[in-house]
């Protein structure tokens, strides 16, 4: 509460400060600022601009990009070849500039489908190179290495925008709205679902999906949403300068806006300003030291770096949360499951009683020569508890995995609600009502545990992109009703106390807690839990069994891979048995625990039976 | 205090309207200080034609002041890094007119950098000197209303013309080719180029371009020696024109070159006995024979910088730094003719200066109302210079003159 | 066909320091999941540096040996001042932004201190091309190639017969589990980052006779370096070679037969397609995405 408002005040600090800078020489009856100093602070914010535009693309999405200079260059020269060539007026010219390469950020985010993070950095250098030499030797339409000279002066609702002392800077504060109109984009899309899907996709790119999350599409958006704030940036520096040619955005300048953006703090709201104007500062205030000014910048960066590895904003958040930590009150873990009232609302959604929930036939995966399921068929009826158990090895988490649409199955079909889903992505059968766990957590660990269960909502807004950022009352609602139900599912796992803790800092049963939590807000009417018992203690794992009973009792499916017989017993309305690949036995537990096939793929030929009591402990 | 915050601004605002409405005060009519500002490149490849620019500007400004100074007071220098780019240079151009105050301005290499600061200066009505940059477009905007920026330097228009001659002269099959670098610089020649081959009646038989920090230009010079080109017309600077003659060195082509002034000593350095031969345009060469002015300005440099300057191949910008030599006494010249420190007066002063300097008899150096004539050093003042025995000499005294 | 020939020369001697530094990288990331982003200052330091050595009186071949050792040492130094502190975490990045911000401490340094201008790295193999026909070639161009086999077949001969190859690759295999076996994992990161450098100095101290030694030579063969070595899946030695090489030469006929100054445009637009085609490299394992 104390951030969101300090929050809040820093904005309007900043507001306020830009807002009177261009009169302090005359409160303070000096010659200041000269033109000098407001293009300077103009220069600044509209470096600000790309630089959280980058924030959102590095700090939140968690993709790097080292072109983010040429895309400021695409807005720039989008914006002076139409004013220069068509006659369009400033106002046409700017949206031009964001929609540009906001188009072509699009396009670039594209390969995020195929390739792993440090390949996409790559990409963007690439293109970064691409446009520089394109630029550079289109002589006759970018005017080649002499760039754009003698762009026309801005106007704006007959008004011509100047940015000096002696012509007058309206331009000034043209600049100042959009950097702040820039804030609130990053402000806005970061306390949404937006933003955290952003950054769950960035921590977790398996447990984005399983909730639901389009990454590619999330990625696009960040990508977009990222360039078209360069390109902003681009357009009005077009028409700061009047004149724009390739130099200005080089791979260099690439690489300052990223050392801007992590310098800051990256993911921080603050950071993206801040960590511009220290570097931009510094730059100018380095000059004196002439030919080794360079070096001095290299020296500070690195400095900086290694005194706050998390940025300026980054590391001073760390400083406050240990001041804070200090005087803080032991946090209380509450029992769990906790079936609070509202809980029962939440999972409504069922399938039909009775009904086979999920249907696989001659289900099929081979990786390379290996089989890991064969041919499998199995039914799961709605709200009972299935157990999948095996020996290691035996294609468990493989079938999971099929069901849940990380895995595409080579051969034979799924069914789930009624509905053929074979090849469908996860994010897919997520929003058919299928959650799922993952063996080795898979929490978003730097976000708070709230966040976690709050991206497990996703699905559920309606709220399209626009109203989120005009914070429009559909938004609003459902903002305030997801929040209420993720503390409700909080309170059912006993996590409440820890709502605003960061999740990777949980203790191992916690985080198991939190992970199904953040599945059952998905609402889902399949689960699958993927060895939730592996590393609780005793207690903890009956705790478990009341929560999967409670959750069956409620009408929900769930399936569960699991080693820990005991609680297979006590859990379970029905077992599949695995081995090899092949289903085994098939029935009630009592049944299969007898079954000679299954003692046999514990222990081999000849076991005694009366071990078969205890496999696999 | 917000409250009085506001009354101030309130009250700020009312006169400044009132100010405005009588009379728009011209930014310029302020008394400026007695100090030079210069953008230039202090870091970065180019860093070392911005390092002979300033023990020319210091040596200079050294001896003007030993002498009392300009109408009473020293001149200062002020120097700031603009990293080659455009954007940086422009808020260089501000601090110097609006924060430093300084009378005057001083160009660096970059022609685009030059570029970028037409409006800014036309706005702070700043005058500019340029002793490097040569891109005709410095000098003659397309508005043709170039009132402030000035140049003792070459103009590429002018060079081109002059470069096309001495080519046309040397080749025997008349098979003329143009090698230019993707800059500014580089491509802002190939117009001016194609219009005085035009003139002088020849047919350009390649065109070739490289980039920056490319560093093999076989295919090039393939192409070239292909279409049978024996003279090369050079826009480059010194690092890549080593490695293109590298690459010529390998395939065995040896054709004339004559360059513009981007090959330095240091090209010499790099590449050894292959410069020998190659001819390069400049306005001053100081391995010859040199007037006693040049020869004290020479010995006050290796004086100052005793670490850079030893002897005169040291010089390594040697046309630069005569241009910039000259340009700075010009403009104290200028300056006493303005009688005051004051910008206006200092810009219309400039088309009164008559001056001998190392370069030129400038009579006069700046004609008013023609914008061509914003450049001081005129075609007829450029000399042919070659490299002979690793040294840029005056061509007379290689092996490599023409006998008339 | 003499101007065929003169470009798979040139390419081969060029693509053959692409090839090398790419290895460069392949070490580096093998070991850490991280590189020396301004790579390209290391192979700079290697020519610049022997320059400066011959300059107070080091002949020829001790001074390139002097200068490719303390290259590579500070390459080392760089792994341990500069990129472990900030490779703690998977999918950090700090490590890129510090090993920028040092790069540009060397660059501006030996501007600084070096000068601006380039500088002749005078070689016997320098003074005449070998001349074949219309086409030619420096002997020193040759010895790229050349040594550039040494260093592939050493490397692998280095990984698979040595412990310390061996415990590198181990490491490189899985951090942990070398770890538990005793290997020094952080000391062989550091050996990696300096065995780079070794290979990154050498490619300078070769090539800087051909194109002048400066303070910013290294900064496009570095870029490139890293380009193909990720172009090749970065994990896998000779692919990264093959890529190279094969980039170099296709350099060269993009310049012959479609555009001098789009080069780079075009060279660069392959590669993202490629990657595309690719998305592991063109020699990369597929991984397989575990869940």
């Amino acid at each position: 509460m104390i951030a969101r408002t300090g929050g809040w005040i820093a904005a309007a600090l900043l507001a306020l400060a830009i807002g009177i800078f261009p009169y302090l020489g005359d409160l303070l009856d000096t010659r200041f600022p000269t033109s000098y100093e407001l293009r300077l602070v103009m220069r600044a914010m509209i470096l600000g601009i790309v630089v959280i535009g980058l924030n959102i693309l590095v700090g939140f999405a968690g993709l790097v990009s080292l072109g983010q200079a040429a895309l400021m260059g695409l807005g720039a020269h989008a914006a002076a070849l139409l004013a220069l060539r068509a006659d369009w007026p400033f106002a046409a010219c700017l949206a031009a500039s964001v929609l540009v390469p906001a188009l072509m950020g699009a396009v670039l985010a594209f390969p995020t489908v195929r390739v792993r993070a440090l390949y996409l950095t790559v990409i963007t250098i690439a293109f970064g190179f691409v446009f520089v030499n394109v630029l550079r030797e289109w002589v006759s339409f970018t005017g080649g290495a002499s760039g754009l000279a003698s762009i026309p002066r801005p106007t704006l609702f007959g008004e011509r925008l100047m940015a000096t002392r002696a012509a007058g800077f309206n331009y000034y504060y043209l600049i100042a709205v959009c950097l702040m109109l820039a804030l609130w984009v990053q402000w806005a899309l970061a306390r949404s679902r937006y933003g955290r899907a952003m950054r769950a996709t960035a921590e977790s790119e398996n447990a984005a999906r399983a909730l639901g999350i389009n990454v590619t599409a999330t990625r696009t958006l960040a990508f977009a949403i990222s360039a078209g704030l360069a390109g902003l940036g681009g357009g009005l520096f077009a028409n700061l300068a009047l004149f724009v040619n390739y130099e200005t955005f080089t791979f260099s300048a690439s690489i300052e806006l990223l050392l801007m953006t992590i310098l800051g703090g990256s993911g921080t709201l603050a950071g993206p300003v801040v960590g511009t104007a220290v570097l931009f500062a510094a730059s100018q205030a380095l000059q004196g030291l002439q030919e080794w000014q360079t070096f001095a910048y290299g020296a500070l960066l690195a400095l900086v770096l290694f005194l706050m590895p998390e940025g300026i904003v980054g590391g001073l958040a760390r400083l406050r949360a240990k001041l804070a930590g200090r005087g803080a009150q032991e946090r209380q873990t509450g029992a769990w499951p906790h079936f609070v009232p509202g809980f029962d609302a939440l999972t409504q959604d069922r399938d039909e009683p009775g009904q086979a929930t999920l249907i696989t036939r001659d289900l099929t995966l081979r990786f390379g020569g290996l089989t890991a399921v064969n041919m499998v068929d199995m039914e799961v009826r709605s709200g009972t508890v299935h157990a999948l158990i095996g020996p290691n090895g035996a294609g468990k988490s493989s079938l999971l995995n099929v069901v849940s649409g990380f895995y595409r199955a080579s051969a034979g079909t799924v069914t789930l609600f009624g509905q053929a889903v074979k090849d469908q992505p996860p994010h897919v059968l997520a929003r058919l009502g299928v959650a799922r766990s993952f063996q080795n957590t898979e929490l978003f660990g730097r976000m708070t545990v709230l966040e976690n269960v709050l991206v497990g909502c996703h699905i559920r807004y309606q709220a399209t992109l626009a109203e989120t950022l005009l914070r429009l009352p559909r938004f609003l609602r459902e903002e305030r009703e997801r929040l209420a139900e993720a503390r409700l599912l909080l309170e059912v796992v006993g996590l409440t106390d820890f709502a605003g803790e960061q999740a990777r800092n949980l203790p191992f049963g916690h985080q198991r807690r939190l992970e199904i939590a953040r599945a059952l807000a998905l609402r889902p009417k399949l689960l699958l839990l993927d060895e939730p018992a592996a590393g609780l203690t005793h207690g903890e794992i009956e705790d478990l069994v009341a929560l999967i009973r409670g959750l069956a009792a409620r009408g929900m499916t769930v399936i569960l891979v699991e080693h820990h017989v005991e609680m297979i017993m006590a859990v379970s309305d029905r077992v599949t048995v695995l081995d090899h690949g092949e289903v085994i036995a098939d029935g009630p537990p009592e049944q299969v625990q007898d079954d000679r096939a299954v003692i046999e793929a514990y222990f081999g030929h000849g076991a005694p039976a009366a071990q078969a009591t205890v496999p696999a402990q | 205090m917000a409250g009085r915050l506001w009354t101030v601004l309130a009250r700020r605002t009312a006169m400044a309207a009132a100010v405005a409405g009588a009379v728009a005060l011209p930014a310029a009519a302020q008394r400026a200080e007695p100090c030079i500002g210069i953008s230039m490149e202090v870091t970065g490849p180019l860093a070392n034609q911005g390092l002979m620019l300033r023990i020319t500007l210091e040596t200079a400004l050294e001896k003007i002041n030993a002498a009392g100074g300009v109408l009473g007071r020293p001149l200062r220098l002020v120097i700031y890094d603009d990293v080659g780019e455009p954007a940086r240079a422009v808020d260089n151009a501000r601090r110097i007119g609006e924060r430093d105050n300084c009378v005057v301005m001083f160009g660096g290499a970059r022609t685009p950098n030059a570029i970028a600061l037409r409006e800014p200066l036309a706005e702070m009505g700043l005058p500019w000197i340029g002793a490097i940059s040569a891109g005709t477009a410095v000098i003659e905007h397309p508005n043709g209303k170039n009132e402030w920026m000035f140049r003792v330097s070459m103009k590429d228009r002018w060079v081109t013309g002059y470069l096309i001659d001495q080519a046309k002269a040397r080749s025997a099959s008349g098979k003329i080719g143009f090698v230019y670098e993707g800059t500014a610089w580089g491509q802002g020649a190939l117009p001016d180029i194609e219009a005085a081959a035009r003139r002088a009646g020849v047919t350009l038989a390649g065109r070739e371009t490289f980039n920056i920090g490319d560093q093999d230009m076989s295919a090039q010079m393939i192409r070239l020696r292909d279409a049978g080109v024996d003279t090369i017309v050079l826009w480059a600077v010194d690092r890549e024109s080593a490695n293109m003659l590298r690459s010529m060195d390998r395939i065995g082509y040896r054709p004339k070159i004559v360059s513009a002034w981007g090959l330095t000593t240091a090209f010499a350095r790099a590449v050894g006995p292959l410069a020998e031969g190659i001819m390069v345009a400049g306005t001053f060469n100081w391995n010859g024979p040199l007037s006693p002015e040049a020869q004290a300005a020479f010995d006050a440099m290796k004086a100052k910088f005793p670490d850079r300057i030893r002897t005169t191949a040291d010089m390594e910008q040697p046309s630069a730094m005569a241009n910039a030599w000259d340009a700075v006494h010009m403009l104290a010249e200028a300056l006493k003719i303005a009688g005051a420190y004051d910008r206006t007066r200092l810009r219309d002063a400039f088309y009164r200066v008559n001056y001998t300097g190392l370069i030129a008899d400038y009579r006069p150096a700046f004609i008013k109302g023609n914008q061509e004539r914003h450049d001081a050093i005129l075609a007829e003042h450029y000399k042919l210079q070659a490299f002979h025995n690793g040294m840029l000499m005056p061509i007379e005294a290689t092996p490599y003159g023409m006998r008339n | 066909m003499e101007a065929i020939l003169q470009y798979l020369l040139t390419g081969l001697s060029v693509g053959s320091v692409y090839a090398m530094v790419g290895l460069g990288f392949y070490v580096m990331w093998s070991a850490a999941k991280a590189v020396n982003f301004n790579f390209g200052d290391i192979v700079m330091l290697g020519a610049v540096l022997t320059v400066v050595l011959m300059d107070v009186g080091v002949p020829l071949l001790p001074a390139c040996l002097g200068a490719v050792a303390a290259a590579a040492l500070l390459a080392a130094a760089i792994e341990r001042g500069f990129v472990r502190p900030f490779n703690r975490e998977a999918n950090a990045i700090g490590w890129m932004l510090t090993t920028i911000a040092v790069g540009t401490m060397i660059e501006s340094a030996t501007t600084a201190l070096f000068g601006s201008n380039p500088r002749r790295l005078e070689t016997p193999l320098v003074e005449a091309p070998l001349r074949i026909g219309g086409s030619g070639i420096y002997p020193q161009e040759l010895l790229l190639p050349v040594a550039l086999l040494v260093v592939a077949v050493g490397l692998e001969f280095f990984y698979r017969r040595t412990i310390t190859g061996r415990a590198m690759r181990a490491v490189a295999y899985n951090r942990t589990a070398a770890g538990l076996v005793g290997i020094d994992a952080d000391r062989m990161t550091l050996l990696s980052f300096g065995l780079a450098g070794l290979l990154g100095a050498l490619s300078g101290v070769l090539i800087g006779p051909v194109i002048q030694a400066s303070a910013t030579m290294g900064a496009i063969i570095g870029l490139k370096g890293f380009l193909v070595a990720i172009i090749a899946g970065i994990a896998n030695a000779r692919g990264v070679v093959i890529a190279g090489v094969l980039y170099g030469v296709s350099e060269k006929f993009i310049e012959a037969y479609l555009s001098t100054a789009a080069r780079d445009a075009i060279g660069f637009s392959l590669m993202v397609l490629l990657l595309l085609l690719f998305p592991q490299g063109l020699f990369g394992k597929a991984e397989f995405k575990k869940v």
